[in-house]
């Protein structure tokens, strides 16, 4: 049996350093195509064989020292810091930068609104910066934004942002939140559940959303399923009120949290009357919701999730299929939803 | 806890305590089985990635050996699912021997020891990432100790809910074949699913279903899913079918056509069949949607990262839930 091959080795058969082999293996766009392509060539000829318990010690070896970081991402956001969206997208952004750090990664922000960058030049900002991977923030996409070469990078959204069918997601998932909904409601003595849509939200959550819906009322023949309602935000009360007035849901499940304002307008009183649970949590509020929490793990889970995907692109070459992973989160109990009293002997 | 406080405890040098928990024959058995339990006790683990560098050494003569996954089955080697997962195997290996690792497959039906002593073997040979295969998962490893190991499983099993899980979207691949059948002119589709599939998949089915059928104000919501045991015969079905006049069949997995024959049913003449989830290599003569060689690859891509950043299993967290989508594949048995 022969010595080991070691990238040393096929630096030597090509005639160039041990650090281009090594960005060249990792498909480094600092190589030309050319020469990686003659080093990949070599390496199959020697009979080279990557040891990942190497690569994986050699990721976290700098760090350590602390000199520069593994691998640089940005975060990308189309609307200005202040508005609606980033704020609202502040808290998995602050987890998602605390996770990406923990795995030696440094995260830089990046505002694209009123058309500071062109596409071209962005990325030719990220790639001199050395970035390998990029998070979509929230807000309203420019249009020529699709001219940016998004293949180059290893990127994530969550579902609110649609650029592209290779760029891999992260949602909440809203099948699940229902799931944990109807196990608490299991609970109390209600049978008819309103649940209100937002017409804000991608199409495929609010699929998720009825498909859980039904599958719930399908295993509990004893509950009423009703019609959904979508709402939009700032429409007058009278529609809903007309809803509610109409169907009488003794619980409504709403995807995300209502101005309570408009609830009362519409002549619905939470909690006396009804019930309210909300599905998605992830602001901070005067009024302690019932219903399920995002909190840190949707972030968390996107830094995961680009750092592997950092990873798989030095490995594979060719855009592949975008996945989708999903997030669970957390039922806490508030006050807009009346549990009955524990039995005291328990 | 490294391997010079172990030393200090059991009150005998580094050198033999490494000797013993590479179970060399230098030492004694007594000897051998004394470090191993303190070890377990005082919570030692060995860094097998240090354990992968010290092959490297000049003095050392043994050859590095190539890092390991292995892939655990629950049910025997030719039990249905089992002989389900192999395309997706294959693909699997494929895509994982790109990172650098060989696979070892594993059987778990015959085997007799405990599972402290499973994890020791995995850990003996040197494999962190573990990926579970499709199986009608038992409670044999309820005990197991995830968090020694990076582990990923092919499905939505309820092994253990800190497990990242990958599989097929369901959801999305029954919306999408609803929505071929109802642009087909089908008014009446009837869905159709194995009695044993596992209980996410069946609730994601399920729901994404009535979800569809509810869409539409003219559409039936009265079709009650049919549940389907792989040994029965066809004249149940028939009477459904007939009950409520169907004119497109949804089926979870693949049926074998003659059991359709004997209700005396042909597609697309009948009505029109689409299969939610191809899981053959998709040759044979049904539409539907097929995942072909992306849940291997998702698995490998999966595993490789997890490993690659150290990240073991936290049973204390909620693991992910990762979905693939799949292809429409147009057959013949819709028009």
């Amino acid at each position: 049996m022969g010595k080991r091959v070691t990238q040393k080795s096929i630096a030597m058969e090509c005639g160039v350093s041990t650090a281009t082999v090594s960005y060249a293996l990792r498909n480094s766009a600092r190589i030309p195509l050319k020469t990686r392509n003659r080093i990949a060539a070599v390496a199959k000829k020697l009979g080279y064989q990557p040891d990942p318990s190497l690569a994986s010690l050699a990721s976290r070896r700098s760090s350590k020292k602390g000199s520069p970081f593994s691998a640089s991402v940005a975060v990308i956001h189309p609307n200005p810091k202040d508005s609606r969206p980033s704020r609202l997208f502040d808290l998995h952004c602050h987890h998602f930068k605390a996770k990406m750090n923990e795995l030696g990664c440094s995260v830089t922000d990046f505002y694209i609104d009123s058309g500071r960058y062109r596409p071209e030049r962005l990325a030719q900002i990220l790639r001199t910066r050395g970035i390998k991977g990029i998070l979509l923030g929230w807000g309203k996409w420019p249009d020529y934004i699709k001219r940016f070469p998004w293949s180059e990078f290893a990127v994530i959204s969550t579902v609110r942002t649609d650029l592209g069918s290779s760029i891999d997601k992260v949602s909440m998932n809203h099948f699940h939140a229902l799931d944990d909904v109807f196990q608490q409601l299991d609970n109390l003595p209600y049978n008819r559940y309103g649940v209100i849509l937002h017409d804000d939200c991608p199409e495929i959550t609010i699929k998720h959303i009825l498909g859980a819906y039904y599958a719930n009322h399908y295993e509990r023949p004893s509950l009423k399923s009703l019609p959904p309602y979508c709402f939009n935000m700032g429409e007058p009360p009278e529609r809903l009120a007309q809803w509610y007035q109409k169907h009488k849901p003794e619980v409504i499940i709403s995807h995300r949290v209502i101005d309570p304002k408009i609830f009362a307008r519409a002549g619905i009183s939470v909690p006396d009357e009804v019930q309210l649970v909300v599905l998605e949590i992830d602001e901070e509020s005067s009024i302690q919701y019932s219903g399920v929490y995002s909190g840190a793990e949707m972030g968390r889970t996107i830094a995961v999730s680009l750092a592997r995907k950092i990873r798989s692109d030095e490995v594979y070459v060719g855009s592949r299929n975008g996945k989708l992973t999903f997030v669970s989160g957390t039922w806490r109990e508030g006050e807009t939803l009346r549990l009955p009293k524990k039995n005291s002997n328990e | 806890m490294n391997m010079k406080t172990l030393a200090e405890h059991c009150g005998v040098s580094i050198a033999t305590v490494s000797y013993a928990l590479r179970d060399d024959k230098r030492i004694s058995e007594t000897v051998r089985l004394h470090i191993r339990k303190k070890a377990r006790e005082l919570g030692y683990r060995t860094n097998s990635l240090g354990s992968s560098l010290v092959a490297y050494r000049q003095d050392v003569r043994q050859r590095p050996t190539q890092s390991t996954v292995a892939v655990l089955f629950e049910n025997p080697p030719h039990a249905r699912r089992t002989v389900l997962f192999q395309p997706h195997l294959a693909s699997f290996r494929q895509s994982i021997e790109r990172y650098g690792y060989k696979v070892e497959e594993i059987y778990l039906d015959n085997m007799e020891i405990t599972t402290a002593e499973f994890a020791q073997s995995l850990h003996d040979k040197g494999i962190r990432g573990i990926v579970l295969a499709w199986g009608l998962w038992s409670t044999r490893l309820k005990d197991f100790p995830w968090n020694e190991f990076t582990v990923v499983s092919a499905e939505r099993n309820e092994i253990h809910p800190a497990l990242d899980r990958i599989s097929m979207n369901h959801f999305s691949a029954t919306d999408e074949c609803f929505l071929r059948l109802s642009t087909l002119g089908a008014k009446r589709i009837g869905l159709i699913c194995h009695d044993d599939l596992p209980l996410r998949v069946k609730k994601n089915i399920v729901g994404a279903y009535l979800m569809n059928a509810h869409s539409n104000e003219h559409s039936i919501t009265d079709i009650p899913p049919y549940f389907y045991n792989l040994a029965e015969p066809a004249d149940h079905f028939a009477k459904w079918f007939k009950q409520y006049r169907l004119d497109a069949l949804l089926s979870h997995r693949l049926i074998d056509l003659n059991f359709f024959h004997k209700a005396g049913l042909h597609f697309p003449e009948d009505a029109h069949y689409a299969v939610i989830e191809i899981d053959d290599d998709g040759t044979g003569p049904e539409s539907g949607v097929t995942l072909n060689e992306e849940l291997g690859r998702v698995l490998a891509d999966t595993i490789a990262g997890k490993l690659h950043y150290d990240e073991s299993v936290d049973p204390a967290s909620e693991g992910n839930l990762i979905l693939v989508d799949g292809h429409w594949k147009a057959g013949t048995t819709t028009n």
